[in-house]
């Protein structure tokens, strides 16, 4: 047998019909397999949604309790400020004996005495304008 | 515009039906058997579904799909399989002598190319029985096309020892 009759029946091989009951077998099963896989993406579709639905919780949770935080943050600024407030606000409770105080500065550093305020007027040509200059007297 | 149609523009139902008899021809003349065959069309199929019809034509296709069953038919051949060897089909010829000593011819052609290595029978397939171009079956096999050219010699000429053997 030639290469050239090898050829030809080669050829010939490429008209002969498939078996019909092969073609159909697969294409039955093609079709199974097709439906089995779009059963399957239904049946993990609703898990596939929790599952996300889930970490947006999560990420959610993590993520909420940075926002309060500046307002605890202030929260202490706020009562500062009204316990600054309340102090100027509301009139001296206790009045102390005057020499209490003193005696406990002069215990810890003695103060100079103290000395009388110096008052320099100065006059100028205008006799609506009066300089003032005020010292401690130290 | 060419007259082949794009394949997005025809459903999967149409591509199967265009093509699983080339499919499943390949398949068997490589493995030797219809059951493996069958496998493998209906596995090349399935992955065709996967991959989706994004091809710019039907040549484009029809390239893919014997890729895959190519690639497909020498995963399935590593594992040590029988070449099972089935009646061939008839074909209407002129007496029935001729067609007896035809149909004896082609199975023992058919036994002949169970005994090449597995790529050279794909490139014997691809090229002599499908009908492919050398550059064709090189861009299914992943070789070059002097790689093909010598496959298919090589394989023509064990061919023709093997059948000439035989007749003596």
């Amino acid at each position: 047998m030639t290469e050239d009759r090898i050829r030809e029946l080669l050829r010939e091989m490429h008209d002969e019909p498939v078996p019909a009951d092969s073609l159909a077998r697969v294409r039955v099963s093609v079709g199974e397999r097709m439906q089995r896989r779009s059963h399957a993406r239904w049946i993990w579709l609703p898990w596939s949604i929790a599952a996300v639905a889930v970490a947006i919780v999560c990420v959610g949770m993590v993520l909420l309790p940075r926002k309060p935080a500046p307002v605890q943050k202030a929260g202490p600024a706020v009562v500062r400020e009204q316990s600054i407030a309340r102090e100027v606000m509301s009139p001296p409770k206790v009045v102390k004996p005057a020499g209490y105080r003193r005696a406990n500065k002069l215990s810890v550093k003695p103060s100079p005495p103290p000395a009388d305020p110096v008052l320099i007027r100065i006059e100028t040509p205008d006799p609506d304008v009066v300089i003032l200059l005020v010292g401690d007297g130290g | 515009m060419t007259g082949i149609p794009r394949v997005e523009e025809i459903s999967f139902d149409r591509a199967v039906r265009t093509s699983e008899a080339q499919i499943l021809r390949t398949a068997y003349r490589v493995l030797g058997n219809w059951a493996d065959a069958e496998d493998v069309a209906q596995e090349a199929f399935v992955r065709l579904h996967r991959h989706g019809l994004g091809f710019p034509n039907e040549a484009g296709m029809m390239a893919w799909l014997y890729r895959v069953t190519v690639n497909l038919c020498l995963d399935r051949v590593r594992s040590p399989r029988r070449w099972e060897q089935l009646p061939e089909m008839r074909s209407e010829e002129a007496s029935a002598e001729a067609v007896v000593i035809r149909q004896d011819q082609k199975q023992r052609l058919m036994q002949a190319l169970g005994t090449l290595p597995t790529r050279e029978r794909a490139a014997v397939v691809l090229r002599e029985i499908e009908g492919l171009s050398t550059a064709e079956v090189a861009a299914i096999l992943g070789s070059s096309e002097g790689t093909v050219r010598s496959q298919v010699s090589k394989a023509l000429g064990h061919l023709r020892r093997i059948l000439n053997e035989e007749a003596l």
